[in-house]
């Protein structure tokens, strides 16, 4: 053993580490920094773990994390592992800066260090915030909303940050940001920040401490570490075990129906109050605020006793967080961002009937668009396009006949209006589309600014436009396919339903004569994508509708005959999805 | 005579034909998905079990799926009645399987069980954390020897 000693020794020679370090960077206070950075390589870990068994896509990420919770034996452990060291790195950071703040760490020489931990601090915030949103749940998608309207209105980067590309979602960014970006920025950074630990030396303490007026090494400040960290492991490991987190249903739009986690508690309480404007301006001068401090207090004795001032205003400061954090708990959430479907829908109606009155004021030729099914039960979304479609249509006709560039900019900025009222509805179906139409109709309205316009070219632009419209409008046409198949698919849920609890053959045989005619208004529509489904569909439907005059019906067959209904409608209804 | 009742009914004829607008206007509020109303509700009594926002949006599912026919209404007003009894998760369920859900869609509570991988990883914390605790215990006698040097 002594011999392995040796030889370990000479190859890995520790004397380099054996410089002295005070006694206090032995207690826990000047330990908090080196538990949040044991916390980040578990977080590390497991974090690389999890990423193998997660797909960072909206239609799939909160399913990818279900199947990993519910099929994988130590799914839930590796979930709570990163779950609970996320709390113990967001806690320790927390703390470590408190430390630092109240024994005026962050004087000379120190301040860049100071600085650089500021930023260390911003990144795991960042970092915790980006990992709530990959769970893709309610609470995520809200987060995330908050984060985009909160970039439009910071807007330049930040909102350009925001758009979505056709093919990368917001969810697929922040995965980016999440496991490659931060975590490269904050160890850099980490790096640096350690270098100037070594270079700069342990800071002493604010007061005499007799306790912890010796001497020690740095061999023993990491032994000491090492014994923290396994703490921390078991304690988390233990958490992991006993608590491991929840998952959320996935996201549903329109609603702010979920408070954020712990650490957003605060900000949520100045939203709450303050709008999201509010919010962004105190984060603001937090940021700024951690950024002076070391060149506020620039008094060179780090005592409490000679920093009253700068130490109250941090005393209120952590008193107000607690503060507003409880408030939040009892409190409940404002709609911030209007995610309310209800004024989403009202703005569009109101764009939409505003845009009826001018239309019948300008007497646009309507002849044009009769292509256009203007069914009686025409959606708003079918309205709002048919309404882009006049808009584009009459653009056209001012370039062509009046060669008019002005007016045909002011109809292409409401054209934006109309089309913008149901963007979202639009790129929940296509997003490529949705991005086009908009392109096409930005440079449209950019021809009110144009020095020297290009009429051909708004002329192509304004047909580009009305192709992509049209196109828009059959996406939503479609759904009528949908709409019946959902209604198809209700019949044959109460026609099982019937057959299982009154065995009442005569109603079910008439709710299928329905389902009869649910589907076979929509027969070619199935047919023209697969034949196959919609004649075994057809039979089905059929043999249940022949329940209604059958003299013995066999219950369990006519149940059977419902299910594979049900299993066939469902996958029609793939087809149309 | 006839002529003043010829007028009145002109007026009226005018008003009607004013008033249409206003009508077909009304109609046109109708058209949120009920599926989406339906999870909204859901979230509601997730999130922040705020069952009055619920009971609102259940409503106005129940009220668009007599139009809309995308939903089972028997498991709608089962729902409504689960939600005003307060019996959440079954409330839940029922809405979500009205609109062809499944339940293990809702959210997802994991909780600890007596199991042999869960012994084992609780021994291996116990184990990490005795070390830990013994390593913190020697290295502050080691410390409490320097300082007294």
């Amino acid at each position: 053993m002594s011999r392995f000693k040796s030889w370990l020794k000479e190859r890995v020679p520790t004397a380099g580490f054996d410089y002295q370090v005070p006694s206090h960077a032995n207690t826990l206070a000047f330990t908090l920094g080196g538990i949040t950075l044991i916390s980040f390589i578990i977080l590390m870990i497991s974090g690389i773990i999890l990423a193998q068994f997660y797909s960072p896509t909206p239609e799939n990420a909160n399913q990818s994390i279900r199947i990993l919770m519910t099929e994988n034996n130590l799914g839930n452990f590796i979930r709570g592992l990163h779950y609970w060291a996320a709390q113990v790195a967001i806690v320790t950071v927390i703390l470590h800066l408190l430390r630092i703040f109240f024994y005026g760490s962050y004087k000379r020489p120190r301040e860049v260090n100071w600085l650089l931990g500021v930023i260390l601090f911003l990144g795991t915030v960042g970092l915790y915030y980006t990992g709530t949103i990959l769970k893709w749940d309610q609470e995520a998608y809200e987060a995330l909303e908050h984060a985009a309207a909160g970039a439009k209105i910071v807007g330049g980067f930040a909102a350009d940050y925001f758009v979505e590309n056709p093919a990368v979602t917001l969810l697929s960014k922040f995965f980016s940001l999440h496991t490659s970006l931060l975590p490269i920025l904050v160890i850099a950074v980490l790096a640096v920040h350690l270098i100037l630990v070594k270079a700069l030396g342990i800071s002493p303490l604010p007061f005499k401490s007799k306790k912890n007026s010796g001497k020690s090494t740095f061999l023993v400040h990491l032994k000491h570490l090492l014994a923290y960290g396994l703490i921390t492991l078991a304690v988390i490991s233990i958490f992991a075990t006993l608590f491991p987190p929840s998952l959320g249903t996935a996201p549903v739009e329109g609603i702010e129906a979920t408070k954020p986690p712990w650490i957003f508690m605060s900000i949520f309480t100045i939203e709450n109050w303050f709008g999201l404007i509010g919010l962004i301006i105190t984060a603001l001068i937090l940021v700024v605020a951690l950024l002076l401090v070391p060149f506020i207090d620039r008094k060179d004795s780090a005592s409490p006793q000679d920093r009253k001032g700068i130490v109250a205003v941090g005393v209120i400061a952590v008193l107000l967080f607690v503060a507003f954090t409880v408030n939040a708990y009892f409190t409940k959430p404002e709609q911030h961002i209007e995610m309310g479907d209800e004024e989403q829908q009202q703005d569009m109606e109101e764009i939409v009937d505003n845009n009826d009155e001018q239309t019948d004021e300008d007497q646009i030729d309507n002849d044009q668009i009769d292509d256009v099914d203007q069914s009686t039960e025409e959606s708003v979304e079918l309205k709002a396009l048919n309404q882009a479609l006049s808009l584009v249509v009459e653009i056209d006709k001012i370039l062509d006949e009046k060669g008019d560039i002005k007016l045909a900019g002011e109809k292409a900025a409401e054209l934006d209006e109309v089309v913008d009222a149901i963007g979202d509805q639009i790129k929940a179906k296509d997003a490529k589309l949705r991005q086009e139409l908009g392109d096409i109709i930005h440079e449209l309205g950019e021809l009110q600014e144009a020095e020297s316009p290009d009429l051909a070219k708004a002329s192509d632009e304004a047909h580009e436009a009305e192709e992509k419209i049209k196109e828009a409008i059959k996406l939503f046409e479609e759904s009528a396919e949908l709409k019946a198949l959902n209604q198809a698919l209700s019949l044959v849920v109460e026609i099982d339903k019937i057959l299982d609890e009154k065995g009442d053959f005569k109603l079910a045989g008439e709710k299928a004569a329905e389902l009869d005619e649910v589907i076979d208004a929509i027969g070619d529509q199935i047919e023209a994508k697969d034949t196959k489904l919609r004649q075994e569909l057809g039979e089905i439907i059929h043999e249940l509708g022949e329940l209604q005059e059958a003299k013995n019906p066999d219950l369990e067959k006519a149940s059977n005959d419902a299910h594979e209904a049900e299993e066939k409608i469902k996958a029609a209804i793939k087809l149309f999805e | 005579m006839h002529k003043r009742l010829f007028s009145i009914l002109f007026a009226l004829l005018l008003l009607l034909s004013v008033a249409i607008p206003v009508f077909s206007h009304g109609a046109e509020e109708e058209a949120v998905d009920v599926r989406v109303l339906v999870r909204q509700a859901i979230a509601y009594v997730e999130g922040i079990a705020d069952i009055e926002m619920a009971e609102n949006k259940l409503n106005e599912a129940i009220e668009q799926n007599e139009d809309q026919k995308l939903a089972d209404p028997t498991k709608l007003q089962e729902a409504l009645i689960a939600l005003e009894e307060e019996r959440l998760e079954e409330a839940n369920i029922l809405m979500l399987e009205a609109i062809g859900g499944n339940p293990s869609e809702l959210e997802l509570n994991p909780e600890f069980q007596i199991g042999v991988i869960n012994i084992i990883l609780l021994v291996i914390a116990a184990i990490l954390l005795a070390v830990g605790l013994i390593l913190l215990n020697k290295t502050k006698t080691k410390r409490g020897e320097m300082n007294n040097e």
